[in-house]
């Protein structure tokens, strides 16, 4: 480890130029990098480009009918921001499990998202929020739909020398929901979470997207369908919705948990998340 | 008493509160060398060899150690001395030492240990207690794969249970607990004139460092010392297990004749060090219909993993405890502590206690429900009383507060009015309460009486300062606070004064370990033995300084000495006092040594005085179980103790918090896996779950004081307790608010549900 060379680029196109070599990778707040390095899991790795800091990727604005999220903000940035709350509460709230207080300060959402772990909790709530991923590299930039983006648990369509520029949101109203089971109540890498985004543009939608049981955060799309195509969110419609996901959820046994528990609460998370909302 | 029963502020508190306390890796000599560990992959196999070539060529590196250069015996000395310092011929566990490499750097010494090649070839493992048990496992020890069995044997509870009016049969299991203390394992061993080797380092028992670090070197006790360093936390974890580290860096530094560093990485000490053992434990009681026991039948079976270390110890003292605070004529417990190809077990607050304590808790409560009785109750009508009979036929001749702790601590818990049975609960958030009554036998019992003596060097320095060098260590428990409050009192010296100074071979003779709750009480005594020594030469000097014709009309409390007929008139300060004693050249020094009351111990039947006097508590537990997700919340916990006499009231109930809390780990989610190879699968704080502040509940301790006329005034010893009880009074909880039993610890969400395979 004490031969990885540290590279602090000012630029972003210095940035994408550095990453162009092989064995190297970016860090940002590093909260799941440097646990993997120590883990071993980078033998070969060659040099760390901090992009932490890089003005560009720090800030969350907005852009004509688009919320932009830079990469670089963190978890704390991300939940406590008023717009994120008022527009984009599934994705306040997710930020806001993340870890502990120390993590958040640290861990951005840019992250979170590059580091493809099925249980990363800022996914599903990019999800619900139809992100697109914004990303750069040396030969210019690019957009991904976020529901496009991963390919295998660890795996994305990131390819040598690009990182991930921010997060474009339609800067559009909506309400939405968060919750996740984990071993504790802090600092626990998800059993299972769930986010949930509604709005209404003269019908109602319906986003729901889930992490933890399936090898990459899965989009639950049949039951998105029968939401909205329900006339009311009563009582039956919500346990309908719950039996669906469950179905959907594809979930494993593992340390956390097991395969039977995690189907089980899909349904329960999606049940309290619709009341929630209701 | 000026400061015994006050709560003084600890001795070590400012320091280590302005991170100046230095830890042992915070330590450096010159031309050191770093050594790191090459472990087994494979929980069982044949080891043929160990390629060093490819490592030792790497720039950098001095040299790689393997079992055929250990200068001494290649065997940890404990119980059997069946353990290595490094293996040879075979590999045991995943994770156990097989070679060192030595190098200029530790980083150099971290990336040569990837390049040692082991020659293993694998066996196939015996993983567990069921599978070691078999008639037809593989024998990896002995020819039953057993370290040892005891016998307790009460009446005759096979007949009596034939008459009982009621029959309770039920299995628990409990896992395996890391004490995951924050300093892992770390030492330095230094090379000295003559074959001198002094090592410091974390640890809770120096003299058994002091033992292993002389057979490692094939050296006298002479030429070894062994100096404890502020030692962040112990648990049990740093009983045994400091003795192997210290071993190797000892063997490093004395082959290459210059210092050698060894601080374990956390992975390394999770997978290699001790844990709690898993139980296994059979319980079939009898009643009569008000719920009175009248016959139990006990099995009890410990994984102790690949090497004995403590087993035989850690499976008596929970032998004898199995049956729990209850008065029974017919008693007949056995016990086993098994082979198995995973990490050596050894101690673990409560030594082989909380896993039959869960066992018989829940078992207790199991038979309320059927019979229809308040829980609380059925403890009131079993519960131990002075003149009560044990398991082994002790009489309970003083000092048991149990009752008292059980009435304190449903009452401030509110248990009447919020004890009522599962079926009438309802709604998805449904609360529940639960209750555990413990005892312990205080010390090393009949089972370790041999070593449980303990000495004390008391000086008086020129200043009037005290000096006390003792055999018992600061872990963090407070020791040093507590012992210095005894030794001020019982010299009549100031307590800030009085300094009660980290263990070292070279300044006490074996005094035993730091362990089963019995620093208090011994150490405690041995201070009290120094300075009734010291007292009188003290008194001497007042008396003439006081113009008192005898020292008996002198008195000398908290560092002053006036005449007991003019209370209020003329003082004389202990810093005089001392200048004095040294003007008349009267020894400054004393030693303590104080033996143990005796215990005993009949090897047939498991009959006779375990232990000299035992400590009581009562645990009520709260909980709130979100019965649609099976998550639950543990809300409060009521702890009241009988520890005989709080010396300090506010270390007192720092231990209570603290062990609840991780009696509360233990309960809700701590956990060692292995996969079907026996490779430890979470030896990480990612993967391996404790509880953290957010998980914590509202914590009530409650002090309550019998005292025992042995002890320093009137103290026990209760270290261990809190953490005991605590998993069996939230299992009976959960059952209260769901109706659902928990008999395999941890309590996860999943279990709850039904959802857990």
């Amino acid at each position: 480890m004490s031969n990885v060379e540290f590279i602090k680029p000012t630029s972003l196109q210095d940035a994408c130029e550095a990453l162009m070599k092989p064995d190297y990778l970016a860090i940002a707040g590093g909260s799941d990098l440097i646990v993997k390095m120590r883990n071993g899991m980078y033998p070969n790795l060659k040099g760390l480009v901090d992009i932490s800091g890089l003005p560009p990727l720090n800030t969350i604005r907005t852009d004509e009918n688009a919320v932009i999220i830079g990469s670089g903000c963190t978890m704390n940035q991300i939940a406590k921001d008023q717009l994120i709350k008022d527009y984009f509460p599934a994705l306040a709230k997710a930020a806001s499990t993340v870890g502990a207080l120390q993590i958040r300060n640290s861990a951005t959402i840019g992250g979170n998202v590059a580091n493809a772990s099925p249980a990363g909790d800022t996914i599903p709530a990019l999800f619900t929020l139809v992100a697109d991923i914004m990303i750069i590299g040396c030969n210019g930039r690019r957009q991904i739909p976020i529901v496009e983006f991963f390919l295998s648990p660890g795996k994305t369509k990131l390819a040598p020398g690009e990182i991930i520029e921010g997060f474009k949101l339609l800067l559009r109203k909506t309400r939405g929901e968060f919750l996740k089971l984990g071993e504790r109540r802090a600092h626990a890498i998800s059993k299972i979470n769930m986010a949930v985004s509604t709005w209404n543009d003269g019908k109602n939608h319906y986003r729901i997207a889930m992490g933890s049981v399936a090898p990459t955060v899965l989009r639950c799309r049949e039951a998105e369908e029968y939401l909205e195509s329900s006339e009311q969110l009563d009582d039956n419609t919500i346990a309908r919705a719950a039996e669906i996901v469950s179905e959907t959820a594809k979930p494993i046994s593992d340390l956390r948990s097991t395969k039977a528990y995690r189907k089980q609460m899909a349904g329960v998370l999606l049940k309290r998340a619709l009341q929630n909302l209701r | 008493m000026p400061v015994v029963g006050k709560s003084m502020p600890r001795k070590d508190a400012l320091d280590k509160l302005r991170g100046l306390s230095r830890y042992i890796d915070d330590y450096n000599f010159s031309d050191i060398l770093h050594v790191t560990t090459v472990r087994s992959p494979h929980a069982y196999g044949r080891l043929n060899g160990v390629d060093k070539s490819a490592a030792e060529k790497m720039a950098g590196v001095v040299g790689v150690i393997t079992a055929d250069q250990v200068p001494g015996k290649n065997s940890v000395p404990l119980v059997f001395d069946d353990e290595p310092f490094l293996a040879q011929g075979y590999v045991r566990f995943h994770g156990e030492p097989v070679a060192l490499v030595v190098a200029e750097s530790y980083e150099v010494a971290q990336a040569a240990a990837a390049l040692v090649k082991l020659d293993i070839e694998p066996l196939k493992p015996v993983l567990g207690i069921r599978e070691s048990i078999e008639e037809s496992a593989p024998k990896i020890y002995g020819n039953d794969n057993v370290f040892s069995r005891y016998n307790v044997e009460k009446g005759n509870a096979e007949e009596a249970m034939k008459s009982a009016a009621h029959v309770f049969e039920q299995e628990y299991e409990t896992p395996y607990q890391e004490h995951a203390y924050l300093e892992t394992n770390g030492v330095i061993a230094v090379p000295g004139n003559e074959g001198t080797m002094t090592v410091y380092g974390t640890m809770q028992c120096p003299f058994y460092v002091h033992d292993a670090v002389a057979q490692a070197l094939g050296r006298e006790r002479n030429q070894v010392k062994i100096v404890q360093t502020t030692t962040g936390g112990g648990f049990g974890g740093k009983e045994d297990f400091p003795s192997l580290v210290a071993g190797h860096a000892a063997i490093v530094a004395q082959l290459f004749n210059r210092p050698a560093k060894l601080i374990y990485k956390r992975e390394e000490d999770i997978i290699a060090s001790s844990k709690r053992h898993p139980g296994l434990i059979k319980m079939k009681i009898g009643t009569d219909d008000k719920g009175k026991i009248t016959a139990a039948l006990i099995d009890y079976y410990v994984d102790g993993g690949a090497y004995a270390t403590l087993t035989p110890i850690v499976l008596w003292r929970g032998t004898v405890h199995a049956l729990g605070p209850y008065e029974c004529d017919h008693v007949h417990i056995k016990s086993w502590g098994v082979a198995t190809n995973k990490v050596p077990c050894g101690a673990y607050r409560g030594f082989g206690s909380p896993q039959v304590i869960f066992a018989g808790e829940s078992m207790m409560d199991e038979i309320a429900t059927e019979l229809n009785i308040d829980p609380v109750e059925i403890r009131r009508i079993n519960c131990y009383k002075v003149g009560s009979s044990t398991a082994t036929s002790q009489i309970i001749d003083q000092s048991c507060g149990l009752m008292e702790t059980l009435e304190k601590a449903s009452e401030k818990a509110d248990w009447a009015e919020k004890w009522q049975r599962p079926e009438q609960r309802s709604g998805v958030m449904r609360k529940g309460v639960g209750v555990s009554t413990v005892y312990y036998g205080v010390g090393l019992g009949a089972g370790g009486k041999h070593l449980d003596r303990v000495g004390t060097s008391m000086t008086i320095m020129k200043d009037g300062s005290v000096h006390c060098a003792i055999g018992n260590v600061e872990m963090g428990q407070g020791a040093r606070t507590v012992l210095a409050q005894i030794a001020a009192d019982a010299l009549g010296a100031p307590y800030e004064l009085v300094n009660v100074v980290e263990a070292d071979t070279s300044l006490v003779p074996d005094s035993g370990p730091t362990v089963a709750s019995r620093t208090t009480f011994m150490s405690g005594n041995s201070l009290m033995l120094a300075a009734e020594q010291l007292r009188p030469r003290l008194l001497q000097v007042a008396a003439d300084l006081l113009g008192a014709p005898v020292i008996d009309e002198v008195e000398l409390v908290d560092g002053k000495a006036f005449l007991k007929s003019q209370p209020e008139g003329k003082q004389i300060g202990f810093r005089e006092l001392a200048e004095k004693l040294y003007a008349y050249r009267l020894m400054p020094s004393a030693f303590g040594w104080f033996i143990a009351p005796d215990s005993s111990y009949d090897k047939e039947t498991g009959q006779g005085n375990a232990y000299f006097v035992y400590s009581y508590c009562t645990n009520i537990a709260e909980v709130e179980v979100d019965m649609e997700t099976g998550e639950y919340r543990v809300t409060r916990i009521t702890s009241a103790h009988d520890m005989g006499k709080a010396i300090n009231p506010q270390q007192v109930e720092g231990q209570i918090e603290g062990g609840t809390l991780q009696g509360m780990g233990y309960a809700t989610m701590e956990e060692i896996r292995h996969d079907a190879d026996g490779r430890m699968l979470n030896n990480a704080f990612a993967t391996y779950i404790l509880p953290t502040t957010e998980d914590t509940p509202e914590l009530d301790p409650i002090i309550v004081e019998h005292a025992y006329d042995r002890g320093p005034y009137g103290a026990k010893g209760f270290g261990e307790v809190p953490l005991m009880g605590v998993a069996p009074a939230i299992a009976n909880a959960i059952y209260n608010a769901t109706g659902v039993r928990i008999r395999r610890l941890p309590i996860k969400p999943e279990k709850i549900l039904g959802l857990d395979k």
